[in-house]
């Protein structure tokens, strides 16, 4: 075998590696432990621009549903999240002695207590949407270009659980109209 | 971290390697202090770290320094083995002593002829300590409940640093705190759908998360009141100085630190227990299981710890999972779930 056939090969199956890890990295699973009901109430949440937002409010209209929030972005403000790093220039630039091993470990229990605390804060705020504004599912959508993957995910306000879920790689022809179809069928569509 | 990894994947090559043993790393087991204030006991104080040490040293290859051995090498120091120690005296001590890991802990007699046996394991230069308890009879099943505990320590040991005291029951109620999202977040998501469990929707709330590679980390030290892998926290290295030449805003500083310290370090334990209290009440106490579990950034890697939510406790830590991305190491994950501990003593 000459040289050049060895380097043919070679790239041969470098291609088909790449092929196939970027197919694993693009698989479409769906997950379906319950349907979203007909005429449910329910609140959106997706970062796409207002044109497109109102493709998304329009379809979930059509199809029956009762929307009720929607959001440009995430609902939940991070700005509530306390800026741990300037913490840590006070702590260092304080008196207390610098090498004393109790630091790190505190900075890593600030951290880890803060992240606790946001989801309880999140799941709070789910629940005074749900008894305010009557919502029952939360929608979380993301959906994206040819070559990339689309997902979405429901959530049951009555028991906080993820219901649906569904990773769809966006195809040659989709666009957002074709992607929330598919979507808003899969989510309703029985097990 | 990448130095602790190196040396346990050292000793779990040489544990499985029988033979080589002049690499054969030192475990010094110190007292097993008696916790009761009855004296019949104390003759278990030696009696279990010999058992410990001689049931791992009868399945690999390493060297054992037992209690008396560690007094010898203390000799030329004129101090002797303590009963108990602080977790902050332990990295002193071990300089002292020179061995690769130090396992030490305490036992408590319980009604109905059982016995309460805490243990903790250090290694040198690791500045964490691993701490775990198990409950077994007292004399029927001595034997078996030292190969038990033996077998913790083997599991720990191992590249895995697998610690587990149940297995997840399917249809189970997972949490899960990762450093994923969105598309990556639904793939781990499905795997573990797959395998049987519901998912909370705890992380999976947001389209974004603030936890990334970096925050994920501080999440692998974990203290439960049972069994921690925590940070070793020296005390005495806290000092808040002050007196007559401090003003009030110096005064406020300090005190506000002071809080801080207690608060997160000190009183960490009563702190975290009131979150994750909050946490289950919040969730209308749906959840069975907290997961937390950290990919490496290229996703070929992870690590997990869990809490079971029902008694706070860590129940599980394992690591080095590897894999080609989020799916693979998701479906590891779930075949994990169902499995206990290996059982090197069956095949003796």
């Amino acid at each position: 075998m000459t040289a050049l056939h060895v380097k043919k090969t070679l790239i041969i199956i470098a291609a088909v590696l790449f092929a196939s890890v970027s197919c694993s990295s693009k698989k479409a699973v769906k997950y379906t432990r319950d349907t979203l009901p007909p005429k449910a109430n329910i609140a959106v949440i997706i970062d796409v621009p207002n044109n497109l937002k109102n493709v998304v409010l329009a379809k979930f209209l059509e199809k029956g549903f009762s929307v009720k929030a929607m959001n440009a972005s995430d609902m939940y403000s991070m700005s509530e999240i306390f800026d741990i790093k300037d913490m840590k220039r006070l702590s260092y630039s304080s008196s207390a002695d610098n090498s004393l091993l109790s630091m790190e470990k505190t900075y890593n229990n600030i951290y880890k207590l803060h992240i606790y605390d946001f989801e309880i804060n999140k799941a709070q705020l789910l629940s005074e949407i749900k008894s305010k504004w009557d919502v029952d599912y939360l929608v979380l959508m993301d959906l994206k270009d040819w070559k990339s993957v689309s997902w979405a995910r429901i959530i049951n306000l009555k028991n906080y659980e993820v219901m649906w879920l569904e990773n769809y790689p966006t195809g040659y022809k989709d666009n957002v109209e074709t992607i929330m179809d598919h979507f808003i069928n899969s989510m309703t569509a029985s097990k | 971290m990448d130095r602790i990894k190196k040396i346990l994947i050292t000793l779990a090559a040489v544990l499985f390697t029988a033979g080589s043993a002049s690499a054969s790393p030192t475990m010094a087991f110190g007292y097993l202090a008696n916790d009761s204030k009855n004296p019949d006991y104390e003759y278990l104080e030696t009696i279990f770290p010999n058992s410990f040490a001689n049931s791992i040293k009868n399945i690999f290859d390493v060297r054992v320094i037992k209690p008396t051995q560690i007094n010898q090498r203390l000799e030329k120091y004129k101090i002797e083995l303590a009963r108990s120690y602080k977790t902050y005296e332990i990295p002193e001590m071990m300089e002292k002593i020179n061995t690769d890991f130090f396992i030490y802990g305490k036992f408590v007699p319980l009604p109905q002829n059982n016995i309460l046996i805490v243990l903790s394991l250090y290694q040198r230069g690791s500045n964490m300590i691993f701490t775990f308890s198990n409950v077994g009879k007292m004399e029927s099943e001595i034997f078996r409940l030292v190969d038990r505990i033996t077998q913790i320590l083997i599991s720990l040991l191992d590249v895995d640093e697998m610690f587990k005291t149940e297995t997840l029951p399917k249809k189970s109620k997972l949490a899960i705190i990762t450093n994923l999202q969105g598309e990556e977040l639904n793939q781990l998501y499905y795997e573990l759908t797959q395998g049987g469990y519901y998912i909370s929707s705890m992380q999976g709330n947001t389209l974004y998360s603030p936890v990334n590679e970096n925050i994920i980390e501080k999440f692998k030290f974990i203290y439960s009141e049972n069994n921690s892998y925590d940070i070793i926290t020296d005390k005495r290295k806290v000092h808040f100085l002050h007196g007559t030449w401090s003003g009030e805003p110096y005064q406020e500083k300090a005190e506000k630190l002071k809080q801080m310290y207690l608060h997160y370090d000190m009183n960490y334990p009563e702190t975290k227990k009131e979150i994750l209290n909050k946490m289950s009440q919040t969730f209308n106490n749906t959840i069975d299981y907290l997961l937390i579990v950290g990919f490496t950034r290229n996703r070929k890697r992870a690590w997990l710890r869990c809490i079971n939510m029902k008694d706070q406790n860590l129940m599980w830590i394992q690591s080095n999972i590897t894999g080609s991305g989020v799916a693979p190491i998701g479906a590891s994950i779930v075949q994990k779930m169902g499995t206990t501990l290996k059982t090197p003593f069956d095949n003796k």
